[in-house]
């Protein structure tokens, strides 16, 4: 179609249907119920049961973690959330659009007053954000909006204005380094994007 | 003469930018001028409960209040692309009546 004759029919769906459970359109038998073994929403799941993994819901600490990890996380004691949108920016998208970059100039790692004063760090610092599978740059942001025990990190940062060569720093700056790539024991899921870290300032040169 | 402005309820406001970038994109204006401005006001926090965090755009001198939009009967492009529909065009005698009705918003005289 036409960019007219779409700016008409906008917006437009796909087309879809409530209730699709009562009206036989989730199991391949087409009967009424859901798509599992007894045709319920299954809390106690015959297809974890039959794959031997436990059927019912529970609770792992996440690893790594003060629960799971205490000796890692003496030496990485702050929390670090990753992630958090921005306005300026989707994912790795816009970096490179003047308007989006003048809002969001630089990665940064959000900290509360408190940590930085007992780390003896200022708003505007340069920073290696660590732990024990690998450290990103980022530039400190005083905000009381975090908690004192973490640090919540930016993502998918790379630098347009830099050398294509070294792929634009990004391995400089990716917080993926501090990530570990497992899903868990089921493989369903993805990786925590939360882990621990330790923040300490960049050395001239760095 | 009839003077005309820009009501904002700034309660709402989320601070997302979409009024600039609206704004600059319809002027081509350069990147650092905009004809409305959002300000982050706190965080910072007030007592045990209560916190201040908002935003309030502001016009700054060179909204014309899209006037080649309002000929068209169109709303200034800011107003148009508020995700938070929080701002309203029109003459300031009518919008200081919806000013008197609820607080934590903010009325400004343009043009």
């Amino acid at each position: 179609m036409t960019f007219e004759e779409l700016q008409k029919a906008a917006p437009a769906y796909m087309p879809f249907e409530y209730r699709r459970f009562e009206k036989g359109l989730l199991r391949p038998d087409g009967q009424p119920g859901f798509n599992t073994q007894t045709g319920r929403i299954e809390l106690w799941s015959h297809y974890y049961n039959n794959v031997h993994l436990d059927p019912l819901p529970y609770f792992v600490e996440p690893e790594p973690g003060p629960g799971s990890t205490p000796e890692l996380f003496e030496e990485y004691p702050l929390i670090l959330t990753t992630g958090a949108r921005d306005w300026a920016s989707f994912h790795s998208e816009h970096r490179q659009i003047d308007r989006l970059r003048a809002y969001k100039k630089n990665p940064t790692v959000e900290v509360h007053p408190e940590t930085l004063a007992a780390l003896g760090l200022a708003d505007g610092d340069w920073v290696w954000v660590e732990n024990h599978l690998g450290r990103a740059k980022r530039k400190v942001k005083s905000t009381p909006i975090v908690d004192p025990r973490m640090v919540a990190a930016d993502h998918a940062w790379w630098l347009p204005e830099s050398d294509p060569e070294k792929l634009f720093e990004v391995f400089d700056y990716n917080i993926n380094a501090l990530l570990p790539w497992s899903p868990g024991k089921s493989g369903f899921g993805a990786n925590y994007k939360n882990s621990i870290c330790k923040i300490y300032k960049v050395e001239e040169g760095e | 003469m009839t003077r005309y402005g820009l009501l904002i309820d700034h309660e709402w406001c989320t601070g997302c930018h979409s009024c600039e970038m609206a704004c600059q994109m319809e002027h081509t204006m350069p990147v650092g001028q905009c004809g409305i401005l959002v300000k982050e006001i706190g965080p910072w926090q007030i007592d045990e409960t209560t916190w201040q965090y908002g935003y309030l755009p502001v016009p700054t001198r060179q909204c014309d209040l899209c006037a080649d939009r309002t000929a068209k009967g169109k709303a200034p492009t800011c107003v148009q692309h508020c995700q938070a529909r929080c701002m309203e065009y029109g003459p300031i005698e009518e919008l200081s009546r919806k000013l008197a009705e609820k607080p934590e918003q903010a009325l400004f005289c343009v043009a």
